[in-house]
């Protein structure tokens, strides 16, 4: 059991980091998308950012040095990732299930780090010292309040999924097994928890071996299932729709802030150029695509007049 | 029928699917008359297909014979395989895929929606419905992800799934307020677009409001284009006789100079249904001393892009078109009129279409406005507008374009009663009129318009009114997009309010002109004291 769990361990953390890299080589392979943005745009001067406005408040924007706030932008995200701003705007009885949820997964990571930390860092005999007893207690502590946080949040977004008509009828299957696979972590996590004599401790000689190539055993059976749960877990979920972790990178920098001109850009116009010499192969009468014309000659062309177009006025 | 339709409902009711009640819908603080719907039956009209609600914005003839429907469905799924193609939607393929793969199904969108608000909560407009039946066909049958059935849930691909999600890409505005409160980033509003480019492009299916009488109008042969470029020209001089003799202002407006600083874009909905705003533009631009055209191929063509609407071929054309028309007369640069989606068509949407040689700079006519206005070279009395005045946002121009500031500097300015809506700017709602259904009226459409899709806005505009509704006090929705004007207007005059609260709507640049000084007052003559 305990060699399994470094086997799980490892092929998680290789799955993991492969299907979020193939998620985001997949995305970055795409063509170029034409600008589809939305205001508010975090990366407009604060001034413009905090109401909406945009760099085509000016006449004759295109004559002035356009000035993206960098920090303006990672302020939106860290605020949004740290707070979940927009769904406590926008959707408050979700916020307060699924807060504590993404919270208690925070902590786990911080936990997780941590433990790497004191393991990489720390004299053998770990956890010794007035200095090593701090970090445990704070590694407990965070153990806990994550384990809790994720119960707390998976349980409301169940039970919320469960009996609100609205969400019911628009959740899948697949949202209740993952939210079911986060509830049994975290039961599984406290129970550890409570009967261990240090958890924390544990996932520091366990997560240290992992990176020595020790495979020691921690000699409890629950433990080692709890890592193979835990990184099982890690490799699946960046496969399914909440990868939206990661993708949510992409969605709001790269499509709903992407506000950049292609004058400006040369890189840009050499996507564009590329994009409109791909293949049309639409069907409609007007497109006249048929595969062989490229998207330059056919916007460049006038669309022939047909017959008769269904839905046309009769 | 039902109100609250599920997604397998979609696949496998019979006859018409949703019935939205008109004791249903939001109430509204002031006497709003209904606009009378035509009762049709499930049928509809020539052998097309009707069941999706009583409206029938896209004509799909109903397949008579088996063979037919799975011809229906078979052509459903080579478009919508073509969607998932980077040759075929490289436009927006990155954006549709990601709204396939991450939606959480948390239902923040249907809070944003004003279809779904104005409806009473209707189930079928809930923005995430036709993205569901959408993403679960696309898992299933075009990504084939494995266990697809068990892991997103199952709908039933036939042709009444066809038919009714081409109805619902209709049943939206297009204005992406719900893409604005996602959490996540997932944009349903592109997926309604999305979905009537499958329909277009693939299968040859589209309002003929936009198609038919629209873009093919525009783009076709110069004898079928829209409009007479002569009768255009002849018409926008007698506005400037007319309007030079209301104003003691002569003025006239340039045709087709070549070299000209500004190319002025005007819809010919604005020639056709706005004279006031031609006649404001070329007041404020001759005024302000500025070096202008006007285009009399644009003028003949139309600077709409219907293609925004609901086709990518259509809309590039039209695009091209437009730019090539700039480029000919030799202009510094292209200033978009009063017409929402014609700005952010050209300055936004098109940027990554144009060839570098076509690529003449373009921008919305309010902030150029706001300068003219705050440079002195006009005299202004606000006490001419001297009324309460609030603004409808246009999405395309606001939320999807960012220009916010100005419109709002120049009201504080020339209107001392303005006030704003709740809530505005970015988070405005749609008019109503939004994505093309301004230009509709047919088989229920535009009192589908008037009673539901515009009734959010109708009631924000009451609110902004609160202590002055009634007919004492006269009353100015002021708006920059002709195509919001038209939907405003539309329900102030058919759902009474007009007459009984005194209200009306009109443009920035309407009240502009009707602040200067030097002109005779009552540009606007309703307003005139």
């Amino acid at each position: 059991m305990a060699l399994l769990s470094y086997v799980v361990a490892y092929l998680g953390i290789l799955t993991f980091g492969a299907v979020v890299a193939s998620k985001c080589i997949g995305y970055l392979k795409k063509p170029v998308h034409l600008r589809w943005e939305l205001y508010p745009v975090a990366h407009e001067d604060a001034r413009r950012a905090s109401y909406g406005g945009s760099y085509m408040e000016d006449s004759g924007w295109w004559l002035k040095k356009r000035r993206p706030s960098r920090r303006g932008g990672i302020k939106a995200v860290a605020v949004e990732f740290s707070t979940l701003h927009s769904t406590f705007r926008n959707n408050r009885p979700l916020w307060y299930r699924a807060y504590p949820f993404h919270l208690g997964l925070y902590l786990l990571t911080i936990t997780m780090c941590l433990a790497v930390g004191v393991s990489v860092l720390a004299s053998p005999g770990g956890l010794d010292g007035s200095a090593g007893r701090f970090v445990g207690r704070l590694g407990q502590t965070l153990a806990l309040t994550a384990f809790l946080c994720i119960l707390a949040g998976a349980s409301g977004l169940l039970h919320r999924r469960l009996t609100v008509p609205d969400l019911k009828a628009f959740s899948t299957p697949e949202h209740f097994f993952n939210l079911g696979l986060f509830l049994g972590l975290s039961v599984l996590g406290l129970i550890l928890w409570l009967a261990m004599p240090s958890f924390f401790g544990s996932l520091c000689l366990f997560l240290g071996a992992l990176l020595t190539f020790g495979f020691i055993s921690q000699g409890n059976a629950l433990f080692d299932l709890f890592i193979i749960f835990l990184f099982a877990l890690m490799a699946y979920v960046p496969a399914t729709h909440m990868g939206h972790f990661f993708m949510k990178y992409f969605l709001w920098h790269d499509i709903r802030w992407d506000d950049q001109p292609a004058r400006d850009n040369p890189e840009t116009q050499r996507k564009i150029s590329v994009a409109l010499g791909r293949p049309v192969s639409w069907s409609g009468g007007h497109v006249e695509g048929g595969g062989a014309r490229s998207w330059a000659e056919v916007v460049t062309g006038r669309p022939a007049m047909p017959q008769k177009r269904e839905g046309a006025t009769p | 029928m039902t109100r609250q339709p599920g997604l397998r409902d979609v696949c496998t009711r019979e006859g018409r699917l949703v019935d939205v009640e008109a004791d249903a819908l939001i109430r509204l603080p002031v006497a709003f008359d209904a606009v009378g719907r035509e009762s049709v039956s499930d049928e509809g009209r020539d052998g097309c297909s009707r069941i999706l609600d009583d409206v029938q914005v896209l004509r799909i003839p109903r397949p008579a014979t088996r063979q037919e429907e799975e011809e229906l469905v078979r052509r459903f799924l080579d478009g919508m395989r073509k969607l998932f193609s980077p040759d075929d939607n490289w436009t927006f393929l990155s954006i549709l895929e990601t709204s396939m793969d991450y939606c959480a199904q948390c239902n923040s969108c249907a809070g944003a929606c004003h279809l779904f608000e104005a409806s009473g909560g209707n189930g079928m407009y809930r923005p995430n419905l036709r993205s569901e039946i959408f993403r679960r066909i696309y898992k299933r049958y075009i990504a084939k992800v494995p266990f697809a059935k068990w892991r997103y849930g199952d709908v039933e691909l036939n042709w009444k799934t066809v038919v009714r999600l081409g109805e619902m890409a209709y049943r939206c505005n297009l204005c992406r307020r719900c893409a604005q409160v996602c959490p996540i980033g997932v944009d349903n509003g592109l997926i309604a677009r999305e979905i009537r480019k499958l329909f277009s492009q693939e299968m040859g299916i589209s309002p003929p409001e936009l198609h038919d009488n629209g873009s093919m109008r525009q783009l076709g042969p110069d004898a079928s284009a829209r409009n007479n470029a002569r009768s255009v020209q002849d018409r926008v001089e007698q506005i400037c006789a007319e309007y030079s003799a209301l104003t003691g202002y002569e003025f006239h407006a340039p045709w087709d100079v070549q070299g000209a600083d500004i190319l002025l874009a005007h819809s010919v909905l604005e020639i056709m249904y706005w004279p006031e705003s031609i006649a404001a533009f070329a007041i404020i631009f001759q005024k302000a001393g500025l070096s202008w055209t006007l285009s009399s191929e644009l003028a003949h063509h139309d600077a709409t892009n219907f293609g925004t609407f609901y086709d990518d071929a259509q809309f590039a054309r039209t695009a091209l078109l437009h730019m090539q028309i700039a480029k000919r007369l030799g202009v510094g640069k292209m200033v978009l009129g009063e017409c929402g989606h014609m700005s952010k068509a050209l300055s936004v949407a098109a940027d990554r279409l144009l060839p570098r040689e076509l690529d003449i700079p373009r921008e919305s006519c309010i902030p150029i406005l706001r300068d003219i206005i705050f440079s002195g070279k006009i005299a202004f009395d606000p006490s001419r507008n001297d009324i309460p005045v609030t603004l409808h946002d246009p999405c395309n121009v606001v939320r999807l374009m960012g220009v916010n500031r100005p419109q709002r500097e120049i009201l504080h300015y020339l209107c001392p009663q303005f006030r704003e809506m709740t809530p505005h700017g970015v988070e405005n709602y749609c008019c109503g009129g939004g994505s093309g259904f301004a230009l509709m009226n047919r088989d229920n459409i535009g009192a589908w318009r008037n009673n539901l899709s515009g009734r959010k806005k109708m009631a924000q505009i009451c609110g902004a009114f609160a202590e002055c509704l009634g007919p004492e006090t006269k009353k100015l929705v002021c708006t920059p997009c002709s195509s919001c004007k038209v939907q405003i207007s539309d329900m102030l005059e058919k759902g009474g309010v007009r007459a009984r609260n005194s209200m009306r709507c009109a443009g920035i640049v309407e009240l502009i002109v009707n602040a200067m000084a030097d002109v005779n007052p009552g540009f606007i003559p309703w307003l005139r004291k």
